[in-house]
This record gives C-alpha cells, structure tokens and sequence, in this order.
C-alpha cells in the first residue's frame, strides 16, 4: 500500500475506514471506481479491484464492469465537483438506469485538489481565487435532484458520525438497483466552516419516509444559505 | 459492361427500398452490384437517391451519368438533369399508385431490363406481410408496361452476397465472439448499432452520449469482457478523453470511426475522409494505437477482427477508420475470408485483484509520480509501439493492385478504393492501397519505384498525403487527387482530375 497523501486529519480517512471494514475479508468480490480529485486517492488505499477514471467518469465505467461481471459489487466514488460539475449527464442516465451499484459522493462542497474552487453544492456567496467577490450561483440540492429523478435508494451522512456512515453504506450496497449515498465531508482547509454547521445541526432521520415526506426533509437543509438542520441517513428507498 | 440506374423520389417513397430489390434480382441473376446511397437529413419529403451500378464482371463504383433515370416524383426529374446522358431512359409516369408506388416503378424497370416480373412477385411474397401482397401484386401487374426494352449482356457469374460496409463491421464483431457494443446514434455509424442489437450474442447498450459510450465499454473490458464502441467525427472528438485514458490504464478498447462531413455537424449523411488526421491523434499525450481503413466490405470484416485482436493482444486502442461511403453502400462480394474469435488471456478482476489507473503508476496499479517511474512507465509504452510494429509485419498492411509494372502510382486508403480500382480497371496504372496508417507500413520503395505518384482522397487539404510526407519523406513530388463536395470519387471524377 503506498503513502496516504490526505491531509493530517482528513475526513476521507473516515469513509476509507467505512469501507475497508465493509470489504475486509471479501475484497476479490468488490470492484471500486473513482473520480479525481482528493476524494479518488482512496484507490491506492484500499486492496480491491478498483479503477481511477478521469475527472466526472466514474458511473460509465463502473456500469460497464457491472454489465460484465454482475456478481462483483460496484461501488463508485466521486467528488461533488467531479460528479455534480464534469459528470452530471452521468448520473442524471444513472438514476434512469439502475443498475445495481453504489455511488458515494464525498461533498466537501468545494473543488479541493485544484485549491478551492466553488463547486455545484458551495454556498452563495463563497469566496475563493476564483470567485474574489463571492460565488453569485445558486448550488443544486443533491438529495432532491436524486429524489426527482427517480432514484430508488437515496440518503445522506456525515463523516463525523463513522458508524451511522459504515451502517448507510452497508444498506446502500444491500439495496437492488442503483443506490446514491451523499457524504458532507467538511474540507478542513477550503470548507473548514462547514464543519461546525455539521457538528451542531446534523440529526438522524429514524423512520422510514414516503416520497412527498422524503421531499420535504431534503429541503430542511438549504445548500446556498448553509440554515437549517441538516437530517443524515436514507430519505427514500424503493 | 456498366449500366447505371438512378432511382429517385421522396424520403419514404422506397426508392432506396427497390434499388435493393432490383440489386438482389439481378445479383441472383449473375450480375455484379454497386448500390450508391444519396440521401438528406430528413425523415420524409425532400429528396434522396441512390444510383445502381450493374456489370457482368466485379465493380466496386457508380457513374454520375446514368443510363436509366426512374423518377418516383417531378422532383427527381428536375433534380437530375446533369446526370442525364443523351440515350437516358427516362422512366416517370404522371399518376400516383399510392402506397404501391415503388413496386410499380420496380416492374416497369425489370419490363426494361427484359426480366421476368415473376422474379418482382416472389421477393414481395418473401418479403412482406400478406397485407400488403395485393396491393403490391396489382402493382407489379400495371407497371410491366414499358415498350421497349434494353439488350443487357449476359451474366454467367455464380450469384454473390450484397453487403454494406457497416454490416460486415457488424458481422465480423459478431464473428469475433463480441462481448459488449456501446455506442449513442450518429450516422454514418448508426448502422452497426442496429445490426449488432439484431445478434442475440452481442449485448447491445444504447448510452446517454459518446463519453458514456466509451467509457462504459472500457469499463466492461477492464472486466473481461470483449467491448467496442463506435460512432461518427463529433462522438469520436467526444471520445478523446477516455482514448487517452485508454493509453495510460492499459485496457484494451476497439472503436469503430464511420466518419462523414465536417467541421461541426457538417453535411451528416453524405461522406468525406477528413478524420484521418484525428484517427490518428486524438487523445491527450504519447501512447500507442492501431488505426485500419478498409477499402471495402471484405476488408471491413477482416479488420475489423484484427482490429480486436490486436487491441487485445497489447490492451491498445483499435480505431477501425471507416466512412459513410463505406458504411451504407452495397458491394457484392464472394465469401468473407475465416477468422478467429478473440481470446482473452489477460488477469481479471473477481478471479486477482486487478487495479487499471489514468494516473502514472507501476505495473501493479500504484499511483506514481517520482522521475525514474515515469520514464519507466514511458518507455513501457513506446516499447509496445514497437511491439506493434513488429506483429502488423506479419499481416497485410497494404495492398498492391492493377499493372504492377505501370509506372503511374496511385495511392489511397478507405473507401476511395472502389473508384480507384475501376478507374485503373480501364485506364491502367498501379494502385497502392493502404490498410493500416498506424503503425504506418514501409512503403517508400513502391514510392521511389513509380514516375508519376497520386495521393487520392476526399478531403481539402490532403491528410493522407502530408500523413506519407511525415511518415516515409520521399524524394518524389506527391501529387493530390482531393474532392470535397461531400460526395464520393467515380472512375469518371479520378479521369477528369488527371487531365
């Protein structure tokens, strides 16, 4: 295994510690996909099948391993700049197609490797080399897109609850068909303040919801004001 | 003997329907065929056509000048006035036969042509459901009433198979024991996305765009599975990415490349060669790849096998160059020569842990970026470029035909090789028809050897002959035969260009 490059205290650590926990023992019967971006470095650190696919390519390829060998379990990794922004037609084929494979976002809600760039889910008024004034554009809402769009498994975590992580992981590989699983990952130096948004305003959603309800909660979070209370497990499976 | 028919009319009026019709008749009559399509971007109205070539012995091209004009509409009457020869038969008639129109016209060509109207009845028995069999009878019936007649020569040959170019890249990606074809719709490569969804041994998948396409199937490949795509200029700019992708991780990928008019959307149902050039340079960095131009049907089968042999053999990119030209025009050939299903002998991912990067690593995957990896990663490559080379030795890169003594070259790859072959088939001269241009084979003897040396293709600046220049720099002044009105070469077009 080669030199884990994340920064000291990454919160990719925590989604790589989910996985390798979900595959230890069985990593010949999973094959993983990544974007680019700080995000994707998770293929060097996990010993599985894995393939690191350009910037917002991740779902075409991890569909054609899927297609080939349907007894391997896919899991697909992206950033939200690489699949919100570079593969969004992606995902929006992905959520008609369904094919039985997971995609866990890792949204640090910023364009990390390329040092800090707004992204599609960064909020309004986001300042950056790129954005001196503050970034004017609306961001998309994640949970809603994939609720609209019909996907069938659609849910939330934070990366500072490890175990409710590796639980909706687990129930999202277990799910048939294509499950999306949007992971707020808090950058510790382009998205530090989310951190704190996160810690104090995150809950568990306990019950299972209908689709008007699921609906509902994923506007309780607003991703262009960072208000609200931010509701993490499954909004919706089908 | 070259008796040329221009069948025209409305899109969906089935002027394209019975020139097939007519081209199996006389197929099954011992004639050879070549059936030219002409046709707009459009669904119905307007007007298409498409001009049947017929002789007694092998042709593989259509003349401009036709022998016997059959207008399904006004239009076509008007449409055609420079196609017309002073003896052109015109066959038109001023009433509308409605749904039957094209059998009525079909009849009163083979009451022409001195065939028997029987032969006319049983394809549409054959052909079509039993709704439509009266209607289309009485048709026939009517439309043999043309007086006079036409002597054709006889044809003693043993009946043939009529194939397009797309179908034989389909059938040979059948034959090759394909696994996956992904591929989003653009003409001229449409074709061989119908064909292969046809074979229930082939998974067809029909993607949410080119980049989805080619990454998908070099997903399924990374798998082990046997995975091509294909599309037109537009998709393949679209592909590039994942091409070069394609050269750091290593996954084999075969993409078929039917190519049509450009820049942009360009003129998209007629034909051109202006992506030679991208063929061969599309993709960011330095890695290897095979580019094959068939010239015809036959090589189209061929190549396409090899194509997926190599791709596998060195988990390189294939790149079958083809072109509307090609892809939708009828040949009449023998039988296609054997070839051999693909084996995949590579590691795959569920039997060993397989890891394929589009970052620089190290043979087992890992991520690199320190100098003495890179350039080992580097020179992996440019070995396998000579690898490459090595094997295409052993394989026809090229073909030499008419008078191998003329002193007159003419040099050409793709679909050009129709035009070109029954030009010298008259005129005389050597023809040099190029089947690979990456690796690009020696061929400077045959250069040096000739006096007068003609680069032939269809396109304005002439990338095949600046692609010779590079590759092989001869002492001898190349000269460019070009067309770029969207239209292909006749042996008429090659002969008014010499002069």
């Amino acid at each position: 295994m080669i030199e884990n490059t994340w920064c000291p205290g990454c919160l990719n650590n925590t989604i790589l510690t989910s996985i390798k926990n979900i595959i230890k023992g069985k990593e010949n019967q999973f094959a993983i996909t990544t974007g680019i971006g700080c995000h994707a470095k998770i293929y060097d650190y996990l010993d599985t099948n894995a393939v690191y696919c350009l910037h917002g390519r991740t779902l075409p390829i991890a569909m054609g391993i899927k297609l080939a060998q349907p007894n391997l379990k896919v899991l697909a990794f992206s950033g939200d700049g690489d699949i919100y922004a570079e593969g969004i037609s992606h995902l929006m084929h992905m959520f008609r197609y369904n094919h039985d494979l997971t995609l866990v976002v890792h949204d640090n809600r910023v364009f990390a490797l390329t040092t800090g760039q707004p992204t599609p889910t960064t909020k309004i008024g986001y300042k950056s080399k790129a954005s001196p004034k503050g970034t004017t554009i609306a961001p998309i809402n994640p949970i809603k897109l994939a609720l609209s769009s019909g996907c069938k498994f659609v849910a939330r975590c934070s990366a500072l609850d490890p175990k409710h992580l590796q639980e909706t992981l687990q129930a999202a590989i277990a799910h048939k068909g294509f499950s999306f699983v949007e992971v707020l990952q808090p950058c510790l130096i382009f998205s530090k303040d989310n951190m704190e948004l996160l810690k104090n305003n995150s809950y568990k959603i306990n019950k299972k919801l209908s689709y008007k309800e699921a609906l509902e909660k994923a506007e309780e979070f607003d991703y262009s004001k960072d208000v609200g209370k931010i509701p993490i497990g499954i909004f919706y499976e089908d | 003997m070259r008796l040329n028919i221009l069948f025209g009319g409305k899109a969906g009026q089935g002027a394209n329907e019975i020139t097939e019709t007519i081209g199996e008749i006389l197929v099954e009559k011992g004639y050879y065929i070549f059936n030219y399509r002409d046709y707009s971007s459009l669904i119905r109205g307007g007007h298409n056509y498409n001009i049947l070539c017929i002789s007694n012995s092998p042709i593989m091209s259509h003349d401009w000048k036709v022998d016997i004009l059959l207008a399904l509409d006004e239009r076509t009457l008007k449409e055609h006035k420079n196609n017309l020869k002073k003896q052109t038969k015109i066959i038109h008639f001023k009433e509308d036969f409605g749904l039957a129109t094209n059998m009525f016209y079909a009849s009163a060509l083979l009451c022409y042509l001195g065939i028997d109207k029987q032969i006319l009845i049983n394809k549409i028995k054959n052909k079509y459901d039993k709704k439509y069999w009266k209607q289309d009878i009485e048709a026939v019936e009517k439309g043999y009433c043309i007086k006079d007649r036409i002597k054709l020569e006889q044809a003693t040959n043993k009946p043939k198979k009529i194939i397009s170019g797309g179908k034989a890249v389909s059938l040979s990606a059948k034959n090759s024991k394909l696994d996956f074809y992904f591929a989003y719709p653009m003409t001229p490569a449409t074709s061989v996305l119908h064909e292969l969804a046809s074979f229930p041994e082939v998974k067809v998948f029909q993607s949410g765009n080119e980049i989805e396409a080619v990454n998908s199937a070099l997903g399924a490949s990374y798998a082990g599975k046997l995975s091509m795509t294909g599309t037109s200029g537009g998709g393949f700019d679209l592909m590039s990415e994942t091409m070069s992708m394609q050269g750091i991780s290593e996954i084999p990928l075969t993409v078929y490349l039917a190519s049509r008019p450009g820049p942009g959307t360009g003129v998209p149902t007629y034909s051109m060669q202006q992506d030679i050039n991208i063929s061969l340079y599309a993709g960011h960095g330095e890695f290897p790849r095979v580019v094959l131009c068939p010239g015809d049907p036959k090589e189209a089968y061929l190549l396409t096998n090899q194509a997926l042999i190599l791709a596998e053999k060195f988990n390189c990119l294939s790149v079958i160059l083809s072109d509307k030209h090609l892809a939708e025009s009828e040949f009449t050939i023998n039988d296609f020569e054997k070839i051999s299903p693909v084996k995949i002998t590579r590691k795959i991912p569920g039997k060993e842990i397989v890891k394929a990067s589009s970052y620089e690593h190290l043979e087992n995957g890992d991520t690199i970026e320190d100098s003495e990896n890179t350039i080992k990663a580097m020179e992996k490559r440019l070995e396998k470029e000579k690898q490459i080379k090595e094997q295409i030795k052993k394989l026809e890169t090229y073909k030499i035909h008419g008078d191998k003594n003329s002193d007159t070259l003419f040099i050409s790859t793709g679909s050009t090789k129709g035009a070109i072959l029954d030009y010298i088939y008259e005129e005389g001269g050597k023809f040099l028809q190029l089947l690979y241009i990456s690796p690009f084979p020696d061929i400077k003897k045959e250069i040096e050897k000739a006096k007068k040396v003609y680069i032939v293709e269809t396109n304005s600046t002439g990338q095949l002959k600046n692609l010779i220049k590079q590759k092989i720099c001869p002492e001898k002044e190349l000269i460019s035969i070009l067309k770029y009105d969207a239209r292909p070469f006749t042996p008429e077009d090659i002969k008014e260009k010499i002069k």
